[in-house]
């Protein structure tokens, strides 16, 4: 039986390490959907993720409430993604700097990555819904457990998010139609 | 219902979540509306989409490398522990191992402290007599023990400790365990020897894998009760014949044909009441073939030490006895720390440690009660709980953390072994905890039996003095039982 992410938080506290792979299991989809969207790659996505389960680990006894894991997990998430994003920058920077032409790679986009961007860039509220749904294998009412929230008001929000992820599909897919 | 309504139900729709008659009703209308028939397969394939996302992301598999990268940075923290960055600091770890400690004390001071020989005064006495007799004639011996923990905290994860234990013990030589612990911070199980050197009036313990030794030191009281006491087969059956115990017949136990005597006395634990002990003794040679405590200190905390494979007569060479300690290896942060001291004098110390600590003494003495005093303390801190919680919380390592929570709590185990002592002796031990002022001259605190007609009273300004029982009476005389 799959216990909630207290239990394991707790059991990793009082020194079972190996019980830390039941929050990975159930966490790493929406986290490389997550950061997938942030990063434009699949590879730099999973290094990502990686980075930010390792974090999370060893920072667990930090964590104030056991049962605001997942909250918590996207926060390293967004940060381990923003150092990662600076790194690039500077990468770039450097790469123009020296005017000996490289091809710049392509970045190696993963499946779908409009739609991952297009998750990426949604208000919070409506993200962590989608990214429930579909990365992390919850139902409407699973959401509305782990969140703490009613059940219409997870369907209500997820009708909102589908909203702004067709708008930003179509605008992108205008965009793309111009290019 | 108009369309911007029906609209408002597609996502309930498509997630199932709608009555009978409202899908009827939602089925109906997009027959017949284009706008919402667009809309809701517009959201169908969004969630495709989304869908196939999700089952190519589940795809990659971060377990196994993240799990590997935790253990390397853990074991390379732990070896820098020097330094600053550990590896996840176990805090609640920390604060319970000093009850783990106390309650490990006090399991194995259970049978430590009785000691008054009654077993002609048992119905079954003449069969234990037996085994006794037989037992003592054994030289030397090996047998195993598994000692199981269980705690539960409120809302919190149950914590569960186990130590597998070999003892190795010789009549000429001493006492040597070789023990399996769970390390605090990894959770891995560590191998650890410890030997009991009566001469240098230490308990030496080595740890391979750390390359690391402590020494924890022994007054003679203690050393006495360590050296004939603790974990000594012959210790438990004599404790077991000073109680009332019941005969549960003969059965057969792994092939081999038993008697089983069982007894709850709280006596025979030191006062823990809710206990049940169980000795399966071969019916052919009467020594002992496996012995089972379990034990309830409280709620929260529940144990279950397993006494089993016994070898009788082994041939044990002294130098089993005797370690010697690698030049390579170092002292540990629990190196030089004190047994408990089981004496009137720690007793007196655990009493001005509570004052220090609670600003009160304890309502009780039971260690179950204690224990919990304890735990509220750590969520309710006085500045010297405070205190010791933030040095614990900033050590450079679990153990150095757990080691200094441990000798900071020494004065509280010596007083709740000296009572627990004083209870398997039937020595009458009386606490007026609960309405004992501290600084009070006059007013007895505790007191127990010393002799016919002679009382030992530790009073509330923590001096102590014997008293006859005339004397006694008058100090009682007025109080709540």
């Amino acid at each position: 039986m799959m216990e909630n992410d207290r239990y394991y938080v707790e059991r990793c506290l009082d020194g079972h390490p190996d019980d830390f792979r039941h929050l990975v299991r159930r966490y790493q989809p929406v986290l490389l959907a997550h950061l997938a969207g942030k990063l434009g790659s699949r590879d730099r996505a999973e290094e990502a993720a990686q980075e930010t389960l390792v974090r999370a680990y060893f920072k667990m006894d930090t964590l104030k409430k056991p049962e605001s894991f997942f909250a918590w997990l996207l926060g390293i998430a967004d940060l381990v993604a923003k150092e990662e994003q600076r790194k690039e920058l500077i990468r770039r920077r450097r790469e123009s700097a020296c005017a000996s032409v490289e091809e710049t790679p392509e970045p190696e986009f993963s499946q779908d990555f409009s739609l991952e961007a297009a998750v990426a860039a949604l208000p919070e509220a409506y993200r962590t819904v989608i990214l429930l749904r579909y990365y992390g294998g919850l139902s409407c009412s699973g959401i509305a457990k782990q969140l703490d929230m009613p059940l219409g008001t997870v369907t209500k929000t997820l009708s909102r998010a589908y909203a702004l992820l067709r708008d930003s599909l179509q605008g992108r897919t205008v965009s793309e139609v111009q290019q | 219902m108009n369309c911007a309504e029906y609209q408002g139900l597609l996502v309930a729709y498509l997630e199932g979540l709608l009555t009978d008659s409202q899908k009827q009703a939602v089925e109906e209308h997009v027959k017949q509306c284009e706008t919402c028939r667009t809309e809701l397969e517009g959201l169908q394939t969004l969630q495709q989409r989304l869908v196939g996302n999700g089952k190519a992301l589940a795809q990659s598999d971060l377990e196994e490398q993240v799990m590997n990268r935790i253990i390397r940075e853990q074991s390379a923290r732990l070896k820098s522990a020097g330094q600053a960055g550990m590896g996840l600091r176990l805090r609640r770890l920390i604060m319970k191992s000093g009850i783990v400690k106390l309650a490990v004390a006090a399991a194995v001071i259970l049978a430590a402290a009785g000691g008054i020989f009654l077993w002609t005064s048992t119905k079954s006495g003449v069969a234990l007599a037996d085994v006794l007799a037989k037992m003592e004639q054994v030289q030397a011996f090996i047998y195993h023990m598994d000692n199981h923990m269980k705690m539960t905290g409120p809302g919190a994860a149950p914590a569960e400790v186990d130590v597998k234990m070999t003892w190795l013990i010789a009549d000429g030589y001493g006492m040597r365990m070789d023990a399996s612990v769970p390390d605090p911070a990894t959770g891995q199980m560590v191998e650890e020897q410890t030997y009991l050197l009566p001469e240098q009036k230490v308990m030496l313990t080595l740890t391979p894998a750390k390359k690391q030794y402590e020494r924890m030191m022994l007054d003679d009281v203690a050393l006495q009760k360590q050296k004939d006491e603790s974990s000594d087969p012959r210790r438990l059956i004599r404790e077991m014949l000073a109680a009332p115990c019941k005969d549960l017949g003969k059965t057969v136990l792994d092939g081999v044909e038993v008697q089983g005597f069982r007894t709850a006395d709280p006596a025979f634990t030191g006062g823990l009441r809710n206990s049940d002990t169980t000795l399966w003794v071969d019916v052919k040679t009467w020594l002992p073939v496996r012995m089972d405590v379990k034990l309830k200190v409280n709620e929260q905390m529940e144990m279950r030490i397993s006494q089993y494979g016994y070898q009788w007569d082994v041939p044990l060479s002294a130098a089993q006895f005797h370690p010697v300690i690698p030049p390579d290896f170092t002292a540990g942060v629990a190196d030089g720390m004190k047994i408990p001291a089981m004496t009137e004098q720690g007793a007196i110390e655990g009493l001005q440690f509570c004052i220090e600590f609670l600003g009160k003494y304890p309502e009780s003495l039971d260690p179950g009660e204690m224990m919990k005093m304890f735990q509220s303390l750590q969520a309710n801190p006085t500045p010297a709980m405070k205190k010791l919680m933030q040095e614990a919380a900033q050590s450079k390592s679990v153990e150095e953390g757990t080691a200094r929570t441990m000798k900071a709590i020494t004065p509280l185990q010596s007083l709740m072994m000296f009572h627990m002592s004083l209870v398997a002796q039937k020595k009458e031990p009386v606490y007026y905890g609960k309405i004992a002022q501290p600084g009070d001259i006059a007013q007895i605190l505790l007191r127990w039996k010393t002799g016919e007609n002679e009382y030992r009273v530790i009073f509330a300004d923590l001096h102590a003095a014997t008293v006859d029982a005339d004397t006694l009476a008058k100090l009682e005389a007025g109080l709540p039982k």
